[in-house]
């Protein structure tokens, strides 16, 4: 199948500046992306997974031109991400920084007639075409109204719509269904499934595993820049197969936490708080065996144990094995 | 090929027709957004009035103790057109290129593969149409003030405009430049440089009120020039005008100005266009 996307060694450093005192600044080096190559094939739905601050934003933004790599190569839909960038531009429809993307002064209409217009469509096609987004996502009612007065939820879908003024053959969608309720997130991936039905290749970045895991055909998982593991969702299952997964829920101290990380059969530990409650996600070699020496460490070290689950593995559990950390803890370099 | 698929052509993606047809669009977009704060609509026309009044009525004052006050009129009123179109293209586009930067549709506008010289031009052309109802606004009044007003040569007079006008717009692209690197200080900046151009360039006054000292930094200014030939122009070169160099001379300054400005202003907005793609500077806020 032919690579619709392709992304050779690319890298991404930054030199963000770090304030001193008043007068005072130092540059510290941030390399976001680390020499990242992957291929993503025509027609399919390919999910980036990371934690925040992983590089997934970065890769998109240097895909969409937005930003330029350091260094290495990316092709999209057959152009150099660099050297022909507005042909680029033209090849993708993309959904980023969600509602902010767009001008609130005016209303849901003319927003999508005014994107339509800088994609050169004539006149009547960006009229037609901005009545078609408006049917698809059920916006109509709201079409006259400016964007000012739209819920959170419903500017969300608009930015969405706004991704498919040009009918690109390659959607790019970070983190689309951020701030949706479930019913509004479910009717966006449902609109993505149909999209990509009719041929369209999808780039889904995200951070919660399920949607990922019911989406996407093949997923990349990015961590501090680099790409850890690709393959479909069942290939990354498979490779944790050997390993068992238990979730263990409770008030568990720090120590019991290090006791259980201590355990021989212990491969990866991931350690998770909230609302007080402490969550470990405990990745071990010889499976449900290790039960009784984890109950035990816990207990020895003053843990108080309210749920203990022995899980299927999950895209989550991948992660956790691949990185030792849990996808919610945020990696942005601050 | 769909409609959409050709609009995606390469050769759809640039030239005269694309260009025009990304300026039009974003000029529509900016005149709707206008239309929604009708306040300020009404407040920026009623502001032109008071700002004529005031300079007229002070400078009225001055000019009847000293007995000079025949070109007072013209020297004010075509100081402040000039002002007035000068302001708008100078600020505006910096102004606006911050405002998109923090609402965040800068990026979008990146997106998308519309030309970035026409989203520049686009921030300015309805301010120029208000401005053009304006400046005859302000004609009235000062016609009102001081009576008829002198109006010769407004063939060159236009001429002077135009060109000065297209310097200003490369000024404008260059701190469009400065606002994407520097950010908030960009406003601060513009605010300052605001008053210190209006002092220098005269527009509100003859360039003989300015100390000598003053008057030799005008004269390294090539907009100085512009304000001088323009109004002079207009008044059909009444004794002592122009002030900072013949007509012929202000001219080719204000030609030259108006040819190169544009091209190094758009280049000094791609370097930091560039600069700001390479940081990651382009979506800060």
């Amino acid at each position: 199948m032919d690579a619709e996307v392709r992304v050779e060694r690319l890298s991404k450093t930054y030199y963000p500046k770090q304030r001193k005192g008043l007068f005072k600044s130092e540059r510290r080096e941030v390399q976001a992306l680390r020499e990242v190559s992957l291929e993503i094939r025509r027609g399919e739905i390919f999910g980036l997974l990371g934690p925040n601050g992983a590089g997934k934003t970065t890769l998109i933004k240097c895909l969409t031109t937005l930003l330029l790599p350091t260094s290495g190569d990316a092709w999209l839909h057959g152009y150099h991400i660099v050297e022909q960038e507005n042909l680029v531009r033209a090849a993708v429809g993309c959904m980023l920084m969600g509602e902010r993307g767009l001008y609130w002064k005016l209303t849901g209409r003319e927003n999508l007639i005014f994107f339509g217009a800088l994609y050169h469509l004539p006149p009547k096609d960006r009229r037609r075409r901005a009545e078609e987004i408006l049917g698809l996502l059920h916006l109509q009612d709201l079409a006259d109204r400016t964007v000012e007065t739209y819920s959170s939820g419903q500017k969300m879908m608009l930015a969405f719509g706004k991704a498919l003024v040009n009918d690109a053959p390659v959607l790019i969608l970070d983190e689309p269904t951020n701030t949706l309720d479930v019913p509004s997130a479910r009717e966006l991936r449902a609109h993505v499934r149909e999209l990509n039905a009719s041929g369209k290749t999808v780039v889904y970045t995200t951070h919660i595993m399920a949607e990922a895991e019911t989406l996407c055909e093949r997923v990349a998982i990015i961590d501090h820049g680099q790409v850890i593991d690709l393959g479909t969702v069942d290939e990354l299952k498979r490779s944790l197969q050997r390993d068992h997964v238990t979730h263990i829920e409770g008030i568990i101290p720090e120590r019991a936490s290090q006791a259980v990380a201590a355990l021989p059969q212990v491969t990866k530990l991931a350690t998770s708080v909230a609302n007080g409650t402490t969550r470990l996600t405990v990745v071990s070699s010889d499976g449900r065996a290790a039960l009784p020496r984890l109950i035990e460490a816990l207990t020895a070290h003053g843990a108080l144990i309210q749920n203990i689950a022995p899980e299927e593995i999950t895209l989550e559990d991948v992660f956790v094995a691949k990185t030792g950390r849990s996808l919610t803890e945020d990696t942005r370099v601050r | 090929m769909t409609a959409i698929e050709r609009a995606a052509s390469p050769s759809r993606l640039t030239g005269a027709a694309a260009l025009f047809s990304s300026l039009l669009a974003m000029a529509r977009k900016e005149f709707t957004i206008m239309t929604r704060y009708p306040v300020e609509f009404v407040a920026s026309f009623g502001q032109v009035f008071a700002l004529v009044a005031i300079f007229t009525l002070a400078g009225l004052t001055f000019a009847d103790a000293s007995g000079e006050g025949g070109n007072f009129g013209g020297v004010v009123i075509y100081g402040f057109i000039l002002f007035m179109f000068l302001s708008d293209t100078l600020w505006t586009i910096g102004y606006n290129i911050r405002r998109e930067q923090k609402q965040g549709t800068l990026e979008a506008l990146y997106l998308s593969p519309a030309s970035k010289f026409a989203s520049l031009v686009s921030r300015v052309s309805n301010n120029l149409i208000w401005t053009s109802l304006l400046s005859l606004a302000g004609v009235g009044l000062m016609t009102a003030l001081v009576g008829k007003l002198p109006f010769a040569n407004p063939a060159l007079g236009l001429y002077l405009l135009g060109l000065s006008l297209s310097g200003t717009f490369g000024i404008g692209f260059a701190f469009a430049a400065i606002t994407l690197r520097v950010k908030e200080t960009g406003e601060t900046l513009a605010n300052v440089l605001q008053f210190v151009l209006l002092i220098l360039c005269a527009n509100f006054f003859p360039f003989a009120a300015l100390p000598a000292g003053l008057r030799a930094i005008s004269r390294v200014i090539p907009l100085a020039y512009g304000v001088d030939a323009f109004r002079s122009t207009l008044m059909g070169y009444p004794e002592g005008f122009p002030e900072l160099a013949s007509i012929g001379v202000e001219i080719v300054i204000v030609t030259v100005f108006g040819l190169l400005m544009p091209l190094i202003g758009y280049w000094a907005y791609r370097v930091a266009e560039d600069h700001e793609r390479r940081s990651g500077g382009l979506s800060e806020y």
